[in-house]
């Protein structure tokens, strides 16, 4: 008798939750419109950076018009809270259930290849922005992927060519020991033998680790030109912070990998003073347009946006060109339409979708770390001090390890 | 003739059990989500058996789950493309790993038994995490793909649920059978009184050591299973936090139970997925959710069922 009341528990409680979730879950929509959605972490680690990708998606979709192939443009946002399991889930939904045309942006690494996955399963365009795996646009690339924004191998390049150019030619270079650290070090280490210079050295350490003393003495004894720090977040602010303890900023120029003003304002203007590294755009940007777009969105957010939000503008901008120069929505003339095609838009003066290996390239800026006196208005945290060709920045036709198939 | 009448409902309630769970993916906002559901109805039924049947709170149930995934994932990628002998191989291994850690950690028992487990646990995702040029490190194992099984064409969503399904079910039904068998009440009398157990003479440990092997051949099924729905196996599946949730699912559903973590799993997964859609603070509402079940009903949603519907006799 006991069991038999289980069963019937469960069945009662399993049609209750069915009910209700088939009453939340809206009416499928007709396909006709042009679909976008933004996939992006929205309450996990990148929240504070990425989240606000879903306005500047929406900003791009009002600016365009709101029309497209005489109907209004359909959004839809999902989050995937920074997981990759998550992720691909809901780009089902999206490809699937939603029957949107393309997914933009989807930070994590995993959570990118995850996606791209998918798009080429349900051959539906994908535009990662905040995933900066070179795997997007090498060994797992394909025709459904437009890898928009950055990668790691433009990182590193871009600030280590500049840097062994202007600031020295004897590096030593602290990395974070995984898969991400190792490839940037790769990159930044090619760089600087492409400029005859010399890396004295380079500790390999653990993720998480608070204490970077040893590594910071060791580094100052090697008496290098520039110091590379290959890690990000706490990582990144607690072996900055003892650099400045030690007092090595005296001698030494600090690269970082990733920059965000977020991250500055966090931590104030004085951890990070006149450190370099790459960036794909500052708000300070002088494109087409991009002023335009940052005195809009200061007056919506009440601070600057960042360089996904830009991105995310950006792809949805372009893509919805793209559709509008085919005529039609399907993923392969869009596709056609996309690569090899040059651009000049608030992201990117000039961009162009490269066809070999769907990466879209620009000029990358190098960005300086202001000092706090240096600050005139809120969140004006960086100077733009050079820039590094698009074709130096990115790997080289041939070299990525593309192969893009068919449709 | 009490006995024929209940068997007869009993199986017209089984029954419109299993038509249900057929309808279930066009009942779910999409196909996958019930996939998802089940994959993780069946991780916490295999985890009730150990927690709630043998009273063993075990923190690193993760290591069953994804060894299971990526022993799957790797078989189907590096390996021979065919699911069944890769999804045998991920049982096998799983299983395996549960003998090694199950050996050396149910010598213990209460919270040093739990942190043994973590350890374990946290151990077998640094090697993954590592070891990159055989899992893919940080960036998951991707690309697994999904060939077919005869007609069987995996590719299609619907067509993988009713495949998942089909191992959810068979598990359940030999769950069923292993609680309540001489075994499972073993198991039962162990956990309510271990000493005065072995004083009858049982060897407890040797109970003890079978029933977290075979929840961790269920473990690295519902992992197998997880790496063909997703396409790939995330580094996260060994994580700590994948032991948690499956903690959490199963004392939401209520432990002990076999169907409660089952609920446990629906419910947990669809509210977030639904919440998550609508507020970034999803994270908040299932916190306090939890705290709502520990809190106000301990038996979990099952004792909700039993004590409102007044179905318990």
């Amino acid at each position: 008798m006991k069991k038999y009341n289980k069963i019937f528990g469960v069945l009662v409680v399993f049609l209750m939750v069915s009910g209700i979730s088939a009453l939340i879950v809206s009416p499928a929509v007709a396909a006709d419109p042009v679909k976008v959605a933004v996939l992006t972490d929205m309450s996990g680690p990148y929240a504070g950076i990425t989240a606000k990708n879903v306005d500047a998606a929406r900003m791009a979709i009002e600016d365009f018009g709101g029309k497209l192939l005489g109907q209004n443009i359909e959004f839809v946002y999902r989050d995937h809270q920074c997981k990759p399991d998550v992720a691909n889930q809901k780009a089902k939904e999206l490809y699937e259930k939603e029957k949107v045309d393309v997914i933009i942006d989807c930070p994590n690494s995993a959570a990118g290849l995850a996606v791209s996955n998918q798009a080429r399963i349900h051959k539906k365009l994908f535009f990662p922005i905040g995933s900066g795996t070179t795997r997007l646009n090498g060994s797992d690339c394909h025709r459904y992927t437009f890898h928009w924004g950055y990668n790691d191998y433009m990182l590193a390049t871009a600030a280590g060519l500049w840097a062994a150019d202007n600031l020295g030619k004897r590096w030593y270079t602290i990395t974070a020991d995984y898969a991400w650290g190792h490839s940037l070090l790769k990159n930044f280490k090619n760089a600087l033998k492409s400029r005859g210079g010399t890396l004295l050295g380079n500790d390999m350490v653990a993720l998480g680790t608070s204490d970077f003393s040893p590594y910071i003495l060791k580094a100052m004894n090697a008496n290098p030109d520039v110091l590379v720090l290959l890690n990000a977040g706490k990582d990144g602010v607690n072996s900055t912070k003892q650099a400045n303890e030690f007092g090595l900023k005296k001698k030494v120029k600090i690269i970082h990998a990733l920059f965000f003003i977020e991250g500055i304002k966090a931590v104030g203007p004085d951890v990070f003073a006149d450190d370099y590294g790459a960036a794909p755009w500052y708000w300070k940007s002088q494109n087409p347009g991009a002023q335009k777009f940052v005195a809009q969105w200061q007056k919506k957010f009440n601070k600057p946006p960042n360089w996904m939000n830009a991105a995310t503008y950006s792809a949805v901008t372009q893509y919805l060109e793209a559709v509008k120069r085919a005529g039609i929505k399907d993923a392969k003339p869009v596709i056609e339409k996309l690569e090899g095609h040059t651009f000049r838009d608030i992201f990117a003066n000039p961009g162009y979708i490269r066809p070999d290996n769907h990466m879209k390239v620009a000029d990358a800026n190098i960005i300086r770390a202001k000092r706090k006196e240096e600050i005139k208005e809120p969140w004006d945290f960086f100077e733009f001090v050079g820039s590094v060709s698009a074709k130096d920045a990115y790997e080289p036709v041939g070299k990525t390890g593309c192969n893009m198939g068919g449709f | 003739m009490i006995d024929s009448a209940m068997s007869k409902k009993k199986i017209i309630t089984l029954s419109s059990a299993v038509l249900l769970s057929l309808l279930f993916p066009y009942l779910t906002p999409y196909t996958a989500l019930a996939s998802e559901i089940l994959v993780f109805a069946l991780f916490a039924m295999s985890y009730d058996l150990v927690l709630g049947y043998a009273g063993m709170l075990s923190f690193g149930h993760a290591a069953f789950f994804g060894i299971g995934a990526y022993t799957t994932g790797i078989m189907l990628v590096r390996v021979y493309p065919s699911v069944m002998p890769a999804l045998l191989a991920g049982v096998i291994v799983s299983s395996l790993a549960a003998l090694f850690v199950g050996y050396l950690s149910i010598r213990r028992s209460g919270i040093y038994f739990t942190m043994v487990t973590l350890a374990f646990a946290q151990m077998f995702y640094f090697t993954a995490f590592k070891w990159t040029g055989l899992t893919g490190g940080d960036d998951g194992l991707q690309g697994v793909p999904r060939p077919s099984i005869g007609p069987l064409d995996l590719t299609s969503e619907i067509t993988l649920y009713y495949f998942i399904l089909f191992f959810v079910l068979l598990s359940i039904t030999i769950g069923l059978r292993v609680v309540n068998s001489p075994f499972g009440k073993t198991l039962q009398a162990l956990r309510e009184n271990k000493d005065r157990t072995m004083s009858i003479g049982y060897d407890v440990d040797k109970f003890r050591l079978i029933v977290f092997i075979i929840s961790g051949f269920f473990s690295g099924l519902a992992g197998g299973l997880y790496a063909l729905l997703l396409n790939f196996v995330p580094l996260s599946s060994l994580y700590w936090t994948t032991s948690g949730e499956v903690v959490v699912m199963t004392i939401v559903g209520g432990m002990g139970t076999l169907f409660g973590p089952v609920l446990g799993a629906l419910g947990i997964i669809l509210l977030r997925d639904i919440i998550s859609n609508f507020t970034e603070s999803w994270n908040f509402i299932m916190g306090l959710i939890f705290m709502g079940c520990v809190l106000g009903f301990r038996g979990g949603i099952m004792s909700i069922i039993r004590d409102k519907l007044k179905l318990n006799v």
